[in-house]
């Protein structure tokens, strides 16, 4: 039997056989040890296949040695068997053969066969929780020394399970054919956290169940979890960095406004620096433009860079013309070729010839005319570049005017001296003629007399012309003093009219003198403000017609002023001779007349009245006479006040 | 003080309000997406459980369907059953021992 049997053993991946007699008592086996034993027996498989069935048995450990793969006989092995039943030929069953099998073999196997994922796996357990095949992680159980640590260890029917439905209930829901499964995730046998699901066969009497790790199980879950705890962080950095990138933006943006601002507010200050120094430079310009002073400008070179309105006008070139040229064209020789040497050397020594020092010196004119100028000759250093700027002044007419005072200076000291001269021998001449006139011890003959007469008059007219010819020079050449103070006119006229009306008598010609307020005073010379009235007056009488009128007026005017009008009823003066009244030597043709004058009395009387702050104008109407004018400003009482008390104080003093 | 109280009259930006209300969004839109995701997987898993529950069935019954079969293909050969039958009627015999068997 053994040889029938061992190569079918084989053949079908049999451990071997045992062969059991309808008692149950083992009869025949591959090996020796179970013979005679009825241990088998007890597994219920044998009894249903006492009864006529075909079964599998649990695994269960062996109460005999058994040979592992590599034939080494171990103890306690688990083992197996698959069951039928013996019929004699009438049918009856007369015994079991079972085939012994390896449940680490085929029956692990077939678990393993469907498991998933790295940590998945399916077992068999049976009612009391033993796991009925081989587990996948016993290395991990022998760690946790759940198993024995030795190479023959297996957890077949070692290994509690455990599950989270009880076994109980597992048995009665597989009446219905349900199964239990646990996903939120429990400890299993491992001690760690899976997920799985199990049925009850009933049939077969033991459970299967499937296993994965709750890790690997929600692994997607963990991964999205993470995906979205990544992506919200992302967001909420981007949301941050997006918000600093704004604020930044909105900081630029308002920095960037700031600087506008500012900018803008330089601009606009720029703009009215720009404004103010346009309007000064253009003020400079008119001023320059403007200015009497020819202004020229000049370089290092001595090459014209400006040339002002004054300059042109003085020099009579064009601004086109001059400009660029050399200034050297401007000067008449000797200056002319020395002109770009004095820059050379000013520049080379700092020596100066002519700049910072005023200079009159001869130019010339685009015409080829000179005429002399006062030149002053400032440098200004602009962006190192040597500016030299020349302030002209024509002095042609300051010249002209210079030589006619000097000559008006030696006419006047000629006719002094002349005068004086004069005065001397003729003050001897009517001394000596007066004295010839009146000598009592030798009387003149009537003729002699006459004759005499005529010497005298002559001579006096000649003394008073030469004493005006004085006064007039004393005047011009400005040695004339006059003593200014207070004069009461009312005084002042009385005093003339002892002088004018026997003068008026004489020539049959009516004075009036009106009555004259006593509290006009004017400020002026007392003795020279009689002489020009006195002359007025004259004058008056002198030329008026037989039987005619002269009066005179002082009245205050408007303004606090005082008018002096002297008027007479004389043959009036056409209004082309009025500017030629006042000149010297000029009597408008009365030098033909028998009118004894010297022609310098309204000169002399013009300029005493402006001497002492007057003015004297005439208007007449020819044929009807003369109004001669004058005009001095009132003094108040309290300026004579102070002017008493100046001079008390001034007496005292000279008393003292 | 000025600039404080500026600060603090100011309104909240209109950006920062959109911001705010989609980030509250994405958390919502997040967690009910994980908790649809959750569930998902939840279901597959349990389907796969059960699917791989029932093909190591199926495999376990086919298998043990063989060995059945097997078993009864070699216990139904005449040569072997003529055999077997002998034996049987060894142990009938008295005083037979395990050597004898």
């Amino acid at each position: 039997m053994r040889k029938r049997l061992t190569a079918v053993c084989k053949l079908h991946n049999f451990l071997g056989f045992v062969l059991l007699n309808e008692k149950g008592l083992q009869i025949a086996a591959l090996f020796e040890d179970p013979i005679g034993k009825k241990r088998l027996v007890e597994q219920s498989s044998f009894q249903l296949s006492l009864e006529g069935k075909t079964v599998i048995s649990h695994p269960f450990i062996a109460t005999i040695d058994l040979p592992d793969k590599k034939n080494k006989w171990l103890p306690n092995q688990p083992t197996m068997f698959v069951s039928t039943p013996i019929k004699n030929s009438a049918g009856k069953i007369t015994g079991v053969l079972s085939f012994r099998m390896r449940p680490e073999e085929g029956f692990s196997k077939i678990m393993q066969v469907s498991r998933f994922g790295k940590t998945g796996e399916t077992y068999a357990f049976n009612q009391k929780g033993d796991m009925l095949t081989d587990s996948r992680f016993n290395k991990q159980l022998k760690l946790l020394k759940l198993i024995p640590d030795n190479s023959n260890s297996r957890s077949i029917l070692k290994i509690k399970i455990k599950i989270p439905v009880g076994f109980n209930r597992l048995t009665q829901n597989a009446i219905h054919g349900e199964t239990e499964e646990n996903i939120e995730g429990y400890i299993n046998y491992r001690n760690i956290s899976v997920v799985g699901a199990w049925t009850w066969l009933r049939e077969f009497d033991f459970g299967i169940g499937t296993e994965i790790e709750y890790q690997e199980a929600f692994s997607l879950l963990r991964d999205l979890l993470i995906i979205f705890f990544l992506f919200f962080i992302f967001l909420i950095l981007a949301s941050i960095i997006a918000f600093n990138y704004r604020n930044n933006q909105i900081k630029i943006k308002n920095e960037l406004a700031g600087i506008n601002l500012q900018l803008q507010k330089k601009f606009q200050e720029a703009q009215s620096a720009k404004e103010a120094l346009s309007i000064t430079e253009f003020k400079a310009q008119t001023i320059v433009e403007n200015l009497t002073e020819g202004i020229v400008t000049i370089d290092s070179n001595g090459i014209i860079k400006s040339f002002n309105s004054a300059a042109l006008k003085m020099f009579g070139y064009s601004r086109k013309e001059i400009t660029g040229k050399n200034v050297n064209i401007l000067t008449p020789e000797p200056h002319k070729s020395l002109h770009d040497d004095y820059i050379k050397n000013y520049l080379a020594t700092k020596i100066p010839k002519m700049i910072g020092l005023g200079r009159q010196m001869e130019a010339i004119k685009k015409d080829g005319s000179t005429f002399p100028i006062d030149i002053s000759i400032s440098e200004t250093v602009l962006n190192n570049e040597h500016i030299f700027t020349g302030i002209i002044r024509d002095q042609t007419q300051y010249r002209r005017a210079e030589e006619a005072e000097k000559a008006n200076q030696a006419k006047s000291e000629f006719l002094s001296r002349m005068s004086h001269e004069l005065r001397t021998p003729l003050n001897a001449i009517i001394g000596f003629s007066e004295v010839i006139f009146y000598n009592a011890k030798e009387p003149l003959s009537s003729s002699q007399k006459k004759n005499l007469n005529h010497i005298l008059k002559a001579s006096q007219h000649l003394l008073e012309l030469i004493n005006d010819i004085l006064d007039l020079s004393r005047i011009d050449s400005g040695k004339i003093r006059l003593s200014l103070e207070p004069i009461n006119m009312d005084q002042l006229i009385k005093d003339l009219s002892n002088l004018v009306y026997p003068m008026a008598e004489k020539e049959k010609v009516q004075l009036s003198l009106s009555e004259i307020n006593s509290d006009i005073f004017v400020l002026g010379d007392k003795t020279r403000l009689k002489q020009s009235i006195l002359n007025l007056l004259s004058n008056a009488i002198k030329y008026n017609r037989p039987s005619g009128q002269v009066s005179l007026k002082v009245i205050r005017v408007p303004n606090n002023r005082v008018l002096i009008e002297v008027s007479d009823t004389g043959i009036g003066i056409p209004n082309e001779n009025f500017e030629d009244l006042f000149k010297p030597f000029n009597r408008l043709g009365a030098d033909r007349s028998e009118i004894e004058g010297t022609g310098i009395g309204l000169a002399i009387t013009k300029k005493l009245v402006e001497l002492m702050n007057g003015s004297i104008s005439v208007e007449s109407d020819l044929g009807k006479g003369a109004n001669f004018l004058l005009i001095f400003q009132l003094q108040t009482i309290l300026f004579r006040q102070q002017m008493k008390l100046i001079l008390k104080i001034k007496n005292f003093w000279i008393l003292k | 003080m000025t600039s404080v109280n500026n600060k603090s009259n100011q309104k909240p930006s209109p950006y920062a309000t959109l911001a705010a209300i989609f980030a509250i969004f994405l958390i919502i839109l997040g967690l009910t997406g994980y908790y649809i995701v959750k569930k998902e997987i939840e279901n597959d898993i349990k389907n796969l459980l059960q699917l791989n529950l029932s093909a190591n069935l199926t495999a376990l019954k086919s298998w043990i369907d063989d060995k059945k079969q097997d078993a009864k293909t070699i216990a139904s050969e005449p040569g072997l059953l003529q055999v077997i039958h002998s034996i049987m009627e060894i142990p009938k015999l008295p005083n037979l021992s395990k050597i004898q068997i």
